[in-house]
């Protein structure tokens, strides 16, 4: 026991010296494994963990939907989505951040990862934000809230790696997000309107458009629907896999990029490096956090963890509630893929042996995954606008955030409260 | 991710050379990446079109999935993408944190050196074996091989990333922090 | 006291687990008299193909694992595999050990490990969505999933389209019409749940294919093992692992039967005469290139092949 609690302590320390999760990984698991089973044996594991997952189908659909979310990038269409959500909500009190949150989540069906998803719209809304005399904080913070969204509304590169560890089946996964993920749009907007209501000064009001200006902006969003009925419709009716509904994707995405002539040689060539460099990136965090959990559980972490949860007795929510905890502290300071991929292999056998649905139980993560993203000190979507918009004080977005993450909390208390949000679509499947 | 500011930094004044193999790996991850998005397409659609799935399809992803890892490596590396909390080392003077980045991306390297060397060693074992890919009966060494070589690589990239934080240090050249924000 | 540290890849309520490997480990503890002691790793350390390394390089000191997901690696007991030999796996495994024994472990496949036992599953079908399995013509151009090892020669003797997926997504697969069909024992298709997508079942006497499994045992740590521990370890494995592997996977494959008739969705076709032949007429070829890749390995194929059919008359007739 002593064993792994060392380790992750260790972990945790030369990850705060500011070595690289990968590295860090690799190397205290590395070490941690020569430890329980000797030498030899733990150099030809290092060997076989880099081998084999990198030779891994199931996980191709990382990188192609992460090129099919620069794809849609590159082809605009984040603009289209804003553009339609502004031309609806403008005109409400604290509309242009409600069009926002909305614009957010409609491209967050189309791009797996939050942090893009924050980054595209920081560019598109931030503007007009700025223009109407919103306030630094709410302004960013809707913007760092509503890009956490990508990572829950399918597709999803967080859900689809929790699929893969824990063996359950990604299409069902995403259709698991969609009704959380609408209902976070939902939470955001309030907490957008709570904001206002607390601090009323924050906006000024815009004119109201006429409703042939509404509808003509509507149709910019024809583009993402297409894309996401396609990917989201091809595995709810089986007509393809989750794995190649990525590469569908990808291809469909390329071609509107095409067809809206967004491509040339030069950004052709940029869309696709910079596709393969996250690949790698996060293929290295990923072999070093399995190599990390081998050794946890060599070091025999599932069984102790197990017989403390049965010496508590504890009840399955109490034991969730121990588990969220955990996150929003990890989340305060580690970044989103390695802290699943760390806490899963963990958490999971205990929390199938106390009969939580496994599906049920990767959307909980993936929502406290979301809160970690946008809580100091280290919020890589609050990092992102930071890199985007350098002039605000980082210290204001995190104050911006501060109402969202308070929906964040009452949306995951919804989720384990009624657990059909989650289990209703997949069901139907 | 697009459009983030370009470090700059101790990385300006690289060898045309060094941009040339850059540019040579990016081209094959061109290559690959386009081939595993129309593998994908072509397959699904010769499936229900022509009742006829591209045979291995399966296997050429997997392969083409793992070389596109193992060559963004030095890519990455290169660009000093790797993940890293700057918590701490954002504090530091620009000399200290040249320093510290050199120091990181030296034990860096030396991960990555003893990763290729245990590719290798497996790959050999593999190729001990006999074994082969299901379908299409590739050779499973050769494949190995590969990452190793692409892993060497990314120690080099390390090196001479280490290099250009010492030569900053030397000039106390300011420097963004190593390490950048990259998406999930 | 010596701990081994016993690597599994399955679910825990598998029962090639929970019925095989669970049980064989009490039975070594109880031989040794508690002198050996198993330890079953909680988590997986690595995906299935893995695991014949695990034992051979320490990483942990028992595995098991089916010969055919590392291709190119054991040949030869692709034998065990072929069409119509596996009536019951409970006659098939005791004889496959005998023989493997008896003329194929000096081949050494499993070098570097010192190997416990082979078995293998129950009489492999074919099973089909929408697809009229009553000849050979119907069943040509199905896309079919398969598995590695013989299954794909009969897929290739058959002309299916075969689909490669992971054997988790089967259920994927066939519901959506990804694949018309699969190749599966009895046992996995309903433990797949895949009996509710499923409409026809092809079941051929003897079966179509099997699948050979082994158990293994790292070399340094039986080697360090005293004689009496090492006996002890002997007498609950080899041919009595096979036996007992062989009635569960029997005792599976008659459940799942029953399910499947119990719940009337699945028309199960017996081929006639006629029908047989020709399958066996379109497999012949792939049965004979197994024996001449035997025979290119220094043993006899055909005389290998003759031995273990006589071994399986043998070990039905109550030796
Ligand atoms: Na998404
Ligand atoms: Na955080």
């Amino acid at each position: 026991m002593i064993d792994w609690i060392t380790g992750i302590v260790v972990l945790l320390a030369v990850i705060a010296a500011g070595v690289p999760i990968a590295f860090a990984m690799t190397a205290v698991a590395l070490v941690g494994i020569i430890a329980e089973i000797g030498m030899s044996p733990a150099l030809s594991m290092l060997g076989q963990v880099f081998y084999d997952n990198g030779m891994s189908y199931t996980l191709s659909v990382m990188p192609l939907f992460v090129l099919m979310g620069n794809f849609v990038l590159e082809a605009g269409l984040a603009d289209d989505m804003y553009a339609a959500a502004n031309a609806w909500l403008r005109h409400y009190r604290g509309g242009l951040a409600m069009a926002t949150i909305v614009a957010c989540g409609g491209f967050s069906s189309v791009c797996g990862s939050s942090l893009a998803t924050a980054a595209t719209m920081a560019r598109v809304s931030m503007p007009s934000m700025h223009r109407y005399g919103y306030t630094e904080a709410l302004a960013t913070g809707s913007i760092a809230a509503g890009g956490t969204l990508g990572i829950l509304i399918p597709p999803s590169i967080v859900l689809v790696l929790y699929g893969v560890i824990t063996q359950q089946d990604i299409g069902k996964l995403f259709l698991a997000g969609i009704i959380p993920g609408l209902v976070g749009v939902l939470g955001y907007l309030i907490a957008v309107r709570l904001s206002l209501l607390l601090r009323p000064d924050q906006a000024r009001h815009a004119d109201p458009l006429p409703l042939i200006e509404r509808i003509k902006a509507t149709r910019g969003v024809a583009g993402i629907l297409a894309l996401f009925s396609c990917v989201m419709g091809g595995i709810y009716l089986g007509i393809f896999t989750a794995t190649e509904a990525a590469g569908i994707g990808a291809f469909g995405a390329f071609l509107i990029a095409l067809v809206r002539r967004r491509l040339s040689l030069r950004t052709l060539y940029e869309v696709l490096v910079e596709t393969g460099r996250m690949t790698a990136m996060l293929f290295f965090i990923l072999f070093g956090a399995l190599l990390f959990s081998n050794f946890v559980n060599l070091a025999g972490m599932p069984g102790d963890l197990r017989s403390w949860i049965t010496a508590l007795g504890a009840h399955p929510t109490a034991v969730l509630l121990v588990i969220l905890m955990i996150y929003l502290l990890l989340g305060a300071v580690l970044e989103s893929i390695s802290m699943m991929l760390l806490t899963v292999p963990v958490f999971f056998p205990v929390i199938v042996s106390l009969g939580v649905d496994p599906i049920w139980f990767g959307i909980f993560v993936v929502v406290a995954i979301e809160i970690s993203l946008i809580t100091p000190p280290v919020g890589l979507n609050v990092f992102v606008l930071k890199s985007i918009v350098p002039e605000v004080p980082t210290g204001t977005i995190f104050r911006g955030v501060v109402p969202f993450i308070a929906m964040d909390i009452v949306r995951i208390m919804l989720l384990i409260a009624l657990p059909w949000m989650a289990l209703v679509l997949p069901a139907t499947m | 991710m697009s459009g983030l500011p370009d470090p700059g930094g101790p990385h300006a004044g690289r060898s045309r050379a060094l941009r040339a193999a850059e540019f040579v790996l990016g081209l094959m991850i061109v290559v690959l990446l386009m081939a595993m998005m129309l593998v994908t397409t072509i397959d699904v659609f010769g499936r229900y079109l022509l009742s006829r799935p591209l045979p291995g399809a399966f296997e050429i992803t997997e392969i083409m999935l793992a070389m596109t890892i193992f060559i963004g490596l030095p890519l990455v590396c290169l660009k000093e993408e790797h993940v890293a909390v700057t918590l701490l080392t954002e504090r530091f003077r620009p000399r200290l944190r040249n320093v510290h980045a050199a120091i990181v991306s030296l034990a860096c390297a030396g991960v990555l050196l003893v990763i290729a060397w245990r590719l290798v060693r497996h790959s050999l074992q593999l190729a001990s074996y006999g074994d082969v890919t299901i379908f299409l009966r590739m050779p499973k060494g050769p494949i190995g091989y590969t990452m190793a070589g692409f892993t060497l690589l990314g120690a080099l990239a390390l090196l001479v990333v280490a290099r250009e934080h010492i030569a900053a240090a030397r000039s106390a050249q300011t420097v963004p922090p190593a390490g950048g924000i990259r998406d999930d | 006291q010596t701990t081994l540290r016993v690597a599994n890849w399955l679910p825990p309520q598998h029962p090639l687990f929970a019925e095989i490997i669970v049980p064989w480990t009490k039975q070594v503890e109880e031989a040794t008299q508690g002198r050996v002691v198993m330890q079953i790793l909680d988590a997986p350390l690595g995906p299935p193909p893995a695991h014949f390394d695990f034992a051979v390089n320490g990483v942990a000191d028992v595995t098991f694992g089916v010969h055919n997901y590392t291709p190119g690696r054991f040949e030869v007991t692709e034998l065990a595999e072929m069409s119509f030999l596996c009536e019951k796996s409970a006659y098939l495994s005791p004889a496959w050990w005998r023989i493997h024994s008896q003329y194929l472990e000096k081949l050494d496949e499993h070098r570097g490990a010192k190997l416990l036992g082979v078995w293998t599953h129950g009489p492999g079908q074919l099973w089909t969505r929408g697809r009229d399995v009553t000849s050979l013509d119907k069943i040509k151009g199905a896309k079919i999933r398969i598995g590695g090892g013989f299954a794909q020669s009969v897929a290739n003797a058959l002309e299916l389209v075969p689909i490669q997926a992971p054997v988790t997504k089967a259920y994927e697969i066939l519901s959506g019409g990804v694949a018309d069909g699969i190749q599966f024992p009895p046992e996995s298709v309903t433990a797949f749940k895949i009996d509710e997508v499923l409409d026809q079942g092809l079941i051929v006497p003897g079966g179509l294919y099997t699948a050979s499994m082994f158990l293994v045992m790292n070399q340094a740590k039986w080697d360090a093992l005293p004689k009496e521990d090492q006996d002890a370890i002997l007498s609950v494995s080899g041919e009595a692992l096979a036996k007992m592997a062989g009635e569960v996977w029997d005792r599976a494959d008659a459940a799942a039967i029953a399910l499947i008739k119990q719940k009337g969705r699945i028309t199960l076709h017996e081929p006639t005469p006629g029908e047989l032949d020709a399958i066996k007429a379109a497999i012949k070829p792939y049965q004979e290139q197994v024996l001449a890749k035997i025979t290119a390995k220094g043993v006899n194929g055909q005389e290998v092949y003759d031995a273990l059919v006589a071994e399986i008359a043998k070990v039905k007739a109550g030796n």
